[in-house]
C-alpha cells in the first residue's frame, strides 16, 4: 500500500490542500501521479504583473464563487503568460481543466496582436471555465473574442473591462450568475445585452468606463475632501441612457438581481420607474451607484440660481427607495444640479436594516462651515445594525464667500456626538477638522471599531505660519489648499515643501492613531486623508504604531474588503 | 440497547452503538434504508459487512467513531472552512500510525463516509508531502523515478510558467 495505490480522486483531493510549490514537486516524481495532479495546477489562474505587496492582510481575498478552487497559480511575467498559453494549446487537458481566469491590474507586456491570436487559440479549448473576470485597465478584451468560448453554458461569472465591437455573446439560455461588463463605448452596445436571456442573473454591473474588480464600495476618487471652488454643478456631462438601453424593451420576467451596480452613467426619475418594473427590487441586497450625474428638473425656474435646502421629490433615489426595503450594502455616488443631499438621507430611514453605507456628498457650503449632524441623526434608525458607514464630501463654495475663512473648518465639530450609538460600527470613515482629531475617541464607537478613515478638511496643525491673517509663509499654503491642478500636481509629486508637510505631521497623526488605539482594542489601521496625501498606520501590534508605506494606500480597498 | 454488528475483510465482528456506526455515512443511510425501526426495542442485530476493510484499521475507525460520537460537526457545509482548519490534536495523536496504516484509515473513511476523518487523513498526508524535494518525495513515499531524462527536462519547462517567482 503507498500513495500510488490511492484513487485518483483521493489523490487529488491531497492535492487540492498542497500549496503551488508542493504540488509542482510532486507531480516531478513519476509519471503517474504527473498525470493526474499537474492538471490541477490549470484549475484556477490569476495574471497580474503588477508590483507586489508583501503583506497578505493587503491580498485580495479570491472567493471561490462556489466552485472549491485552489488559490490562483498567479503568472507576472511575459515568459510564463507565453508558456502558459502554449500549454492550453498543446495539451487539451490542461485547457479543460481550467475553471477560473482572471486578469487583474496590469498585464504583461504582450502585444496586442500576439495576444489576441494566443486567446483565439486558446478560448475555443475552455471547455470548463466557469467564472472569467478581465479587470486589465491597460489591455481590456475584445468582447468578440467571447463568442469563441465553447460552452459558455457552463460559464457563470463573467466581469471585466472589455473592447466592444458588439455585444453578442450572451447566449441565450445562459447559466451566468455575475455579470459585469464595463468599458462601453455607446449605449447601443448595452442594448445588445439580452438580460431575459439570463435567467439566473442574481448580480449585473453596468460601467461606462474601466473598473476594477471587488470595487462593490471602492471609491473613485482618491481625495475625498476635494474643495471645489467652481459653481455648483450646473452642467454635467449628460451620459447615455443606459439604463433604458438595457431594460427596453421590458424583460417578460423581473430579474432576481441580489446586487446591482451602476457607474458613470447619467440616471434620472424615470429610470427608478424602469428598474421597479424590470427587477424584483424588494430581493436586492447590494445596490450601488458611483460616480453618475442626475438631471433634476427644475420645476420653478426662477431668473437666477436658487439654493435650495431641499431636492425637489421626483428624484432617482426617492423614487427607488420604497422598493429596497430589504437593502444591506448601499453606495451612492450621484452629482445633481442641486447640492444638497440631506433629503436622501430621510429617505434611507426607509430600508429596514442597512448594513453598509457609503456615501459621496456634494454639499453646498454658505458659511464655511458643515454640520454633518443632522446626516448622521437621520441614521439612527440603522445605528442597531450598521456595521460600515463612510461619508465622503465635496464641497462646493459660495462664488462670491471671503476666501480666507474657507479652509478653515469646513465641518461642524459637533458632527460626531451622535456617533456613540452606532454599536455594531467597524468601519468609518468620515470628514473631520484637526480639533475634532482630540475629541474623536469619546465618541468612537470604541467596542468594534477596526478601520478608521478621517478625512482632514484643514490644516491647521502643518500651518503655525500659514494662517492667511498673518500671511508669512501664507501664500504657499494658500496654494497648497487651492484646486488648481498644476497645483495638485505639484504636492502630490515629491518635493521638499510637500514632504515637509507630510513629516511635520507624520508624528502628530500617529500620537493621535495610538490616542485610539488606547480606547477601541480591535482598532487595526487608521488612514489620515490630506488634500494631495494619506497616512496609513498599522495598530495591529502591542505597543506600537507602524506607518505604512504610501505603496499600501492603493490597497486600502482591499483591507476594507476583507469584512 | 440494539447493536450494529460491523464486519471486516476477515471476518471479525465488531458491535458498536447506533449512534456510533452512525458517524459514517454509508452505514446510516444503510440502518435508514433496511432497518429505519432499529433501535425501537427490536432486540435482533444488524450486521453490515465491509469488505474493503480490514480488521485492525476498522477497530482503529471504530474508535475515532467512539470518539466523536456526541461531536456534531459544524462547519459541514462550509468547505472553505473545512480546508483550512487546523488539525485537532487528539486527531494528530490518534493518526500517529505507520504510512500503511494512514492510508488505510483515509481509504476506509472514504469508502465509508467518515468526511471529517477523511479530511483529517488528507491533511496529514499533504503535511508529509509540504516542503520536500522531488527527490524527498520519492524516499518518503517509495515512489519510483520512471522518467527519462529528456521526459524530466520537458516536464519541467512545461511546468515553468507555474514556478513562482
Amino acid at each position: 500500500m503507498s500513495l500510488l495505490d490511492f484513487p485518483d480522486e483521493l489523490l487529488l483531493k491531497v492535492a487540492s490542500l498542497l500549496p503551488q510549490k508542493s504540488l509542482l514537486n510532486l507531480s516531478f516524481t513519476c509519471r503517474s501521479i504527473h498525470t493526474i495532479v499537474t492538471p490541477d495546477l490549470y484549475l484556477n489562474v490569476l495574471i497580474n504583473s503588477s508590483k507586489r505587496v508583501f503583506d497578505e492582510e493587503f491580498d485580495i481575498k479570491t472567493k471561490s464563487f462556489g466552485c472549491d478552487l485552489r488559490p490562483p497559480v498567479v503568472i507576472r511575467s511575459l515568459f510564463a503568460l507565453s508558456r502558459f498559453f502554449k500549454n492550453l494549446a498543446l495539451n487539451s487537458r490542461y485547457a479543460s481543466a481550467l475553471r477560473r481566469l482572471e486578469v487583474q491590474g496590469s498585464f504583461p507586456d504582450v502585444p496586442q496582436h500576439d495576444l489576441d491570436c494566443s486567446l483565439q487559440a486558446v478560448f475555443p479549448l475552455l471547455v470548463n471555465l466557469v467564472v472569467l473576470r478581465w479587470y486589465c485597465e491597460n489591455s481590456p478584451l475584445d468582447a468578440s473574442l467571447l463568442n469563441l468560448l465553447p460552452s459558455a453554458e457552463s460559464l457563470q461569472v463573467l466581469g471585466g473591462n472589455f473592447m466592444f465591437n458588439s455585444f453578442s455573446s450572451v447566449p441565450s439560455e445562459s447559466r451566468i450568475r455575475i455579470l459585469d461588463v464595463s468599458n462601453f463605448g455607446t449605449s447601443d452596445v448595452v442594448a445588445g445585452i439580452h438580460l431575459a436571456h439570463c435567467p439566473r442573473l442574481t448580480s449585473l454591473k453596468i460601467a461606462r468606463l474601466p473598473s476594477k474588480p471587488n470595487n462593490a464600495l471602492s471609491e473613485k476618487s482618491s481625495s475625498p475632501n476635494v474643495v471645489n471652488l467652481s459653481d455648483s454643478y450646473s452642467g454635467g456631462n449628460k451620459g447615455l441612457s443606459y439604463v433604458s438601453a438595457l431594460f427596453l424593451p421590458k424583460p417578460s420576467f423581473a430579474l432576481q438581481l441580489e446586487e446591482l451596480t451602476l457607474a458613470d452613467i447619467s440616471i434620472s426619475a424615470m429610470d427608478a420607474e424602469l428598474l421597479s418594473n424590470s427587477i424584483n427590487l424588494t430581493l436586492l441586497k447590494s445596490f450601488a451607484i458611483y460616480n453618475c450625474v442626475e438631471m433634476v428638473d427644475l420645476e420653478h425656474q426662477t431668473s437666477h440660481r436658487v439654493i435650495r435646502r431641499t431636492l425637489p421629490t421626483n428624484t432617482f433615489f426617492k423614487k427607488i427607495v420604497s422598493y429596497l426595503a430589504n437593502l444591506k450594502l448601499l453606495v451612492y455616488d450621484v452629482k445633481n444640479n442641486y447640492c444638497e443631499d440631506s433629503s436622501i438621507f430621510g429617505s434611507i430611514a426607509q430600508i429596514h436594516a442597512l448594513e453598509e453605507l457609503s456615501m459621496r456628498m456634494h454639499l453646498y457650503r454658505q458659511n464655511g462651515k458643515v454640520d454633518l449632524t443632522p446626516f448622521i441623526n437621520k441614521l439612527q434608525k440603522h445605528s442597531a445594525s450598521l456595521e460600515r458607514l463612510e461619508l465622503f464630501c465635496d464641497f462646493s463654495e459660495m462664488p462670491n464667500g471671503p476666501l480666507c475663512s474657507v479652509f478653515s473648518q469646513p465641518v461642524h465639530i459637533r458632527s460626531l456626538v451622535s456617533l456613540s450609538n452606532f454599536t455594531k460600527l467597524r468601519i468609518l470613515a468620515i470628514p473631520i477638522v484637526q480639533e475634532q482629531l482630540l475629541v474623536l475617541f469619546e465618541s468612537l464607537p470604541c467596542e468594534s471599531a477596526t478601520i478608521l478613515r478621517l478625512a482632514v478638511t484643514d490644516q491647521q496643525s502643518f500651518s503655525s505660519f500659514s494662517s492667511c491673517n498673518s500671511c508669512t509663509n501664507g501664500a504657499m499654503y494658500e496654494v497648497y489648499n487651492s484646486v488648481c491642478l498644476v497645483s495638485q500636481e505639484f504636492f502630490s509629486c515629491p518635493s521638499t515643501f510637500g514632504s515637509k508637510i507630510v513629516e511635520t505631521g507624520e508624528q502628530i497623526y500617529m500620537d493621535h492613531a495610538n490616542r485610539y488605539k488606547e480606547v477601541a482594542k480591535r482598532l487595526e489601521y487608521v488612514r489620515f486623508d490630506f488634500k494631495s496625501q494619506s497616512l496609513l498606520f498599522d495598530c495591529r501590534f502591542p505597543n506600537k504604531v507602524i506607518t505604512k508605506d504610501a505603496i499600501y494606500l492603493d490597497h486600502y480597498d482591499n483591507l476594507t474588503h476583507k469584512y | 440497547m440494539t447493536k450494529v454488528i460491523i464486519i471486516s475483510s476477515d471476518d471479525e465482528r465488531f458491535p458498536v452503538d447506533i449512534e456510533t456506526a452512525s458517524k459514517s455515512l454509508l452505514i446510516k443511510n444503510m440502518i435508514a434504508d433496511l432497518k429505519p425501526d432499529l433501535g425501537d426495542g427490536d432486540d435482533e442485530d444488524f450486521e453490515i459487512p465491509t469488505p474493503n476493510v480490514r480488521a485492525n484499521v476498522l477497530s482503529k475507525v471504530l474508535e475515532w467513531c467512539e470518539h466523536y460520537k456526541n461531536t456534531v460537526f459544524s462547519d459541514e457545509d462550509d468547505e472553505d472552512a473545512r480546508k483550512s482548519g487546523g488539525i485537532d490534536s487528539w486527531d494528530r495523536n490518534f493518526l500517529k500510525v505507520d504510512q500503511e496504516m494512514l492510508y488505510e484509515i483515509t481509504l476506509a473513511a472514504n469508502y465509508l463516509n467518515i468526511r471529517q476523518l477523511l479530511d483529517t487523513g488528507c491533511k496529514i498526508i499533504a503535511e508529509m508531502i509540504k516542503h520536500k524535494s522531488p527527490e524527498e518525495l520519492r524516499k518518503t513515499f517509495n515512489i519510483v523515478n520512471d522518467f527519462s531524462p529528456e521526459e524530466e527536462a520537458a516536464i519541467r519547462k512545461e511546468n515553468e510558467w507555474a514556478e513562482d517567482r
